[in-house]
């Protein structure tokens, strides 16, 4: 799995593999053997080719503070190597700007097409985000109360591909 | 510490019988804090106040009672008087410590206390008065035998005089505005054709900063270091000093780092500098504890340049060397304690900095960065001490100062501390706004700082300090980590992992109950 992550303007790819027994991540022209865990809140253990160390990582929406050896990092995923938002798949992203007053999804809930999933508080007005297909709720990147806005990340699913087996993990 | 219990009689913490029985802190943030802990070691009663946004403030939870001031904005909060007295009656209180900044130099408020018959734990308010207007401090310190930085402190403001008055001082020159501060109001001059020009523009700015264009010359030092000295005196006619503070290593006119010895002082100098510091305390009637600040040049003569009447930022570093805790002094003296410290018996052990940690972007002119502080670990140690004002979870908001919290570390020898410091700052851990940690780290690592080469201006000759790391790889690893473990802010906990999930993978990482996603 690809990943991108936006620092200081630029773009970082991150490819993602899992292994049976470790992660294998690649970035540039280096490949890395990876296990991690989380061992506390935001605090992480990472073996990367058997060295440890322990970063601290907070994500908030799209936008992931790292501390790690010492320095502090402000990164945000991005979608694509270049700027413009492409769709992905999988990725519900907020219409409007606005503040978000129910959530009706719990993480790990699977949800039919056209199911709400949040409803945004905008100028008044209140804003159905609903599942554009049916799939299991992976991660909710907002909670009740939280002010996002329009083209974020609001809600990670994993398409339902059991008639074509193409679910990737 | 609500409700804390003293072992000993409150007569054996205290000297004196005026003891002191509620104090309202007139603060917030670090410094509040620090002040409600002192009192509570001494059994005496706290009461907090604060504005709408700080409700749920570390100062506010700490202290036995909070009072209310509403409107966050500055003037209607922590710089309004008449609220501030109100709340002291109101609550009981019978003295008031303000802190630094906000109403700590502020002469009225002072008085005011004084009016209504609740003790300022400060000098009084005649001293603050003199020693704000810094034309009348420099005069009254000059006839005390203290050297002041030579220039024209003269009353004739006319461009004419002042320009004449420029010449004679000689280049390079400081305009100086008698009412500034915080780097507001300050031209250097460099030759004689740029004189009446800056003249006039400093006298615009002052006018329009502080209403009053009254301007001062002085001369303009050569790698100046900033070098004060802390003082203590009560109401008994008794004053010392607690030795220096190396404070040169400033950005916009502001210190950042802070520690003491100086490594510009040898014991002849700071005995000398010492005694002068106490002279020029005694001089104005100065009570309570307060830093008579100096200019030091390249070849170590140093002048006079003002006095602070209020506890310090950067007094951590004294209490480290010298074992003192300079605010319980601050109430011993306000309650009319003698001071039982004499200048033969304290003395200066170690090597102690501070780290003045900011929400800024130095890479962004350390323009103050405001947002929710997500995440927040503060190293812990051998001394290593935090003075801190923050917490998970909490609002930086842009009312008041982005002074965040304070890092002061303590060791045997200066190379021993710095270290120390480097090794604390590496594992301070700020997640949700844009902090100056790394920028302070750069710094201390810097081969001039660790020679003691610095001067007010180290931070301008030493662009490489502005250079940031190339992101690691290890930091995009933890990121896309983070990702696929999810750490959000729902808090996934590790127990709760792998009942998180909803995918019928059996290489899902949720699915295996250990620590590690893969064994």
């Amino acid at each position: 799995m690809e990943m991108y992550f936006e620092h200081k303007n630029a773009i970082h790819k991150v490819d993602v593999e899992q292994r049976s027994d470790a992660w294998e991540i690649r970035i540039g022209e280096q490949v890395y053997n990876v296990s991690a865990s989380q061992i506390g809140e935001a605090h992480l253990q990472v073996s990367v080719n058997n060295a440890c160390f322990q970063p601290r990582v907070f994500c908030n929406g799209q936008k992931q503070f790292v501390f790690c050896n010492g320095e502090t990092y402000c990164l945000k995923r991005a979608i694509r190597s270049s700027q413009i938002h492409d769709h992905v798949e999988g990725e519900i992203i907020s219409p409007i700007g606005g503040k978000i007053v129910k959530v009706f999804a719990s993480e790990g809930d699977i949800v039919e097409k056209g199911e709400n999933l949040v409803i945004i508080e905008s100028m008044k007005m209140e804003h159905r985000v609903k599942a554009p297909m049916k799939g299991t709720v992976m991660r909710l990147r907002y909670g009740e109360g939280a002010i996002v806005d329009t083209g974020e990340v609001l809600v990670d699913m994993e398409p339902d591909r059991t008639a074509t087996g193409q679910a990737e993990w | 510490m609500k409700g804390y219990q003293l072992f000993w009689k409150r007569e054996d913490l205290y000297g004196g019988d005026q003891i002191l029985e509620k104090v309202l802190i007139a603060n917030r943030g670090e410094i509040a804090v620090r002040i409600l802990t002192a009192c509570q070691e001494l059994g005496i009663k706290t009461v907090a106040i604060y504005s709408d946004v700080d409700a749920n403030s570390p100062h506010v939870r700490n202290a036995d009672e909070a009072y209310c001031l509403g409107d966050p904005e500055p003037r209607s909060s922590y710089l309004n008087v008449d609220k501030i007295i109100a709340a002291a009656k109101e609550m009981g209180a019978e003295a008031i410590h303000p802190g630094y900044g906000f109403l700590a130099e502020n002469p009225e408020f002072a008085s005011r206390c004084e009016k209504e018959g609740i003790i300022f734990i400060g000098p009084s308010s005649e001293v603050i008065r003199l020693m704000g207007h810094k034309v009348e401090a420099k005069s009254t310190i000059k006839t005390a035998g203290v050297p002041v930085i030579p220039g024209y402190h003269g009353g004739d403001q006319k461009s004419e005089a002042l320009v004449e008055e420029g010449i004679a001082i000689g280049f390079p020159l400081l305009i100086k505005a008698a009412s500034g501060g915080g780097g507001k109001g300050m031209r250097i001059v460099r030759t004689k054709e740029e004189l009446p020009e800056l003249i006039e523009s400093c006298k615009r700015e002052s006018l329009k900063a502080f209403g009053d264009e009254t301007v001062f010359l002085e001369k303009y030092l050569d790698r100046p270091r900033h070098i004060e000295f802390q003082v203590l005196g009560d109401n008994h006619g008794h004053m010392i000093h607690l030795f220096e503070r190396e404070c040169s290593i400033q950005r916009r006119h502001q210190k950042i780092i802070e520690e003491t010895p100086s490594t510009a002082l040898d014991q002849s100098l700071r005995k000398t500098m010492g005694e002068a510091a106490t002279r020029a305390a005694e001089a104005v009637g100065y009570t309570n504890a307060g830093t008579v600040e100096f200019m030091v040049d390249a070849e170590k003569n140093f002048y006079f340049l003002e006095m602070n009447t209020r506890l310090q930022v950067e007094h951590p570093v004294t209490e480290f060397v010298t074992g003192v805790d300079l605010v319980k002094w601050q109430l011993r003296i306000a309650s009319g304690e003698p001071l039982t410290l004499d200048q033969a018996t304290v003395a200066q052990r170690g090597h102690a900095v501070e780290c003045r940690v900011y929400a800024e972007d130095p890479q962004n002119e350390f323009l103050p960065s405001t947002g929710i502080i997500h995440y927040v670990e503060l190293p812990e140690g051998v001394n290593i001490r935090n003075d801190s004002g923050i917490e998970s979870n909490m609002n930086v908001t842009s009312h008041y100062d982005p002074l965040l919290a304070k890092l002061t570390v303590y060791a045997e020898s200066r190379c021993e501390a710095v270290e120390k410091m480097m090794w604390a700052l590496s594992n301070y851990v700020i997640l949700g706004v844009t902090t100056n940690i790394s920028f302070l780290r750069r710094i201390l690592a810097h081969p001039d700082f660790r020679n003691g080469n610095i001067t007010t201006h180290f931070i301008e000759e030493h662009e490489e300090v502005f250079q940031e790391p190339e992101i690691p790889h290890e930091a995009l690893i933890s990121a896309a980590m983070a990702e696929k473990l999810r750490v959000s802010p729902q808090k996934v906990s590790v127990e709760g992992a792998a009942s998180l999930s909803g995918t019928e993978d059996p290489y899902s990482p949720w699915k295996i109950r250990s620590n590690w996603s893969n064994v």
